[in-house]
């Protein structure tokens, strides 16, 4: 009986392998095609990879790639695609160190977090579905990286500041009026004032300079000096101690604006886009 | 072994077709988009609406709560012995509504419903009025007598006694009121009304300007007509109502005509505050 039973209930099991074994091959090859019918449907959308992998990669990643800040320089940053081009005013903060990527959903060429001279505030320029393409405070001048767009904390500023290298004003503009325009003194023609879409990085009290009470560092470098002072060369908005400076061309890249001027540009929240032109 | 071996597969297969799904839809679910956030406060119309014992829902009824524009009309409304009318036609968008209704009969048999027995009797005291009134030799007199007790000077005086004795004494009574068309729009801060062609029990009748809330007929217990009833609501949209009839003091009210305007406010977050300088060595290009 026992022997008779052994080789039935292989049997049995064999027919139920062999059901639970088409049911299997049904369902993956049903899963499968709801796959690549989503997948083909969702076009650029296919560079998702499982979870687990994406996951063990970007921690490695992270650490391994350098932070974006107006000391660094991030040669594979995708540039400004519109340098004169003004924006809504929208502005993100990253919530967390996260990376930036080329692309939507691209590779990862650096990261930013919330913070460096103070809180780090970019400004947007384009918005592909769960990306966000902001600029970047880090060299060459017009970098731009794409930020998953969970990791930001957004906000709107109302300001737009335009400089204008040719008549050597500065505009300041509250909700598309402009509200003030000033005469300024501009970079000398071997250390041009650079054009393009930069923004406000920060607001600092230096120690070690005296001639501006507080200096609203840009987004921008100079593109003759590589360095300056000590520092990456970093352009900047202040004062400066005479008023002579003010309609030449006579710093070494940065904006010399009157006190009164930096008064007022000192209210413009972090992220504010500056454009410079040659107008 | 076989088996377990291909169930694990399957398992692990499973898995990441699963969240490769979870991509895709993260990838679309997530589409967050720097835009400002709108809220809608609706707008909405209906063309006639009745509330007592002889319920009408709102029909047709229309309402845009995301600032599209919504249609809807209707050729007929449920059968009913208060309101018939042959087009109802209703508009919302995000801050202007309409609803236009033609044709419309009130109580089409002149015999109010059983629901609403007790104010026969008003009804049935100026019908027995008028029959005999319109039997009398002369029956302006009498007919115009009738008619006082329930329609305003105005109106009595626009009525041909000779007319309305013929209408009443064919075999099929003409509807109490017809009304040929019944206009109502409005925007987010106005509305306006417009009622072409009334008649009263088959004779036309000059309706007065329609001011806000303009009582057609005097006070009487049989029915109250108001017409251009305009009202702002607590969520800020607006309403206006073509006419409300109400009959019996509240006991039935119907609504003829009512456009809702909401709007829509863009709220963006507050601008951050002016950045607190931080104190820090930064070499710049000076």
């Amino acid at each position: 009986m026992t022997s008779q039973d052994t080789p039935r209930t292989p049997q049995r099991d064999s027919a139920s392998t062999r059901l639970a074994y088409v049911l299997t091959g049904v369902l993956l090859v049903a899963l499968g095609l709801v796959a690549v019918m989503v997948l083909a449907a969702s076009g650029h959308t296919i560079t998702g990879t499982p979870t687990t992998t994406s996951h063990q990669k970007k921690q490695v990643t992270l650490s391994s790639l350098v932070e974006s800040t107006t000391h660094t320089r991030l040669d594979r940053a995708p540039r400004d695609p519109n340098p004169q081009q003004a924006t809504e005013g929208w502005i993100v903060r990253p919530t967390k160190v996260i990376a930036l990527r080329d692309a939507p959903g691209g590779r990862p060429f650096g990261k930013v977090g919330p913070k460096q001279i103070g809180e780090t505030w970019l400004p947007v320029i384009a918005q592909r579905g769960q990306w966000t393409q902001v600029l970047l405070p880090s060299k060459p001048n017009g970098s731009t990286g794409w930020l998953r767009s969970a990791h930001v904390e957004r906000t709107q500023t109302p300001y737009l500041i335009r400089v204008h290298l040719s008549s050597m004003t500065l505009e300041l503009s509250y909700h598309g009026r402009e509200m003030n325009s000033w005469t300024i003194g501009i970079g000398k023609p071997d250390t041009p004032t650079p054009i393009g879409r930069t923004f406000i990085l920060g607001s600092i009290v230096d120690p070690n300079q005296t001639y501006s009470p507080i200096i609203l560092p840009l987004g921008s470098h100079s593109e003759t000096l590589d360095s300056f002072g000590g520092g990456p060369g970093t352009v900047a908005i202040h004062t400066w101690p005479t008023t002579d400076v003010l309609g030449t061309a006579s710093s070494n890249g940065c904006i010399r604006v009157s006190q009164e001027a930096l008064n007022q540009l000192t209210r413009v929240p972090l992220g504010t886009l500056v454009l410079v032109d040659q107008q | 072994m076989r088996p377990r071996a291909l169930a694990g597969a399957g398992a692990t297969a499973l898995g990441a077709v699963t969240a490769i799904a979870a991509i895709v839809i993260g990838t679309a679910a997530g589409a967050a988009s720097p835009e400002a956030e709108t809220e809608y406060v609706p707008s909405s119309a209906y063309g006639i609406a009745a509330e007592g014992p002889v319920p009408i829902d709102p029909t047709p009824h229309v309402e845009s709560t995301d600032g599209s524009r919504q249609e809807n009309s209707v050729l007929t409304v449920p059968e009913n012995p208060l309101v018939s009318l042959e087009v109802a036609k209703v508009v919302a968008d995000e801050s202007s509504a309409s609803a236009e209704l033609l044709n419309l009969g009130l109580v089409p048999g002149a015999e109010l419903p059983e629901q609403l027995a007790a104010l026969n009797e008003p009804l049935q005291q100026l019908m027995s009025g008028l029959e005999p009134a319109c039997e009398a030799e002369n029956p302006a007199e009498p007919v115009t007598e009738a008619l006082s007790d329930v329609l305003p000077s105005e109106i009595v005086e626009q009525i041909d006694p000779q007319t309305l004795c013929a209408s009443i004494t064919t075999a099929e009574t003409p509807a109490l009121v017809t009304i040929e068309l019944v206009k109502v729009s409005c925007d987010a801060k106005s509305g306006s009304v417009e009622i072409a062609n009334v008649s009263l029990l088959g004779q036309q009748v000059a309706i007065p300007p329609l001011e806000n809330e303009t009582p057609i007929l005097p006070e009487n217990p049989l029915v109250t007509i108001t017409a251009n009833k305009q009202t702002t609501n607590d969520d800020g949209s607006f309403t206006v109502v073509g006419l409300e009839i109400d009959l019996g003091g509240g006991a039935e009210v119907i609504t003829l005509g009512a456009a809702t305007c909401g709007f829509s406010e863009t709220t963006t977050p507050p601008p951050p505050p002016p950045p607190t300088p931080v104190t820090t060595g930064l070499p710049v290009t000076g």
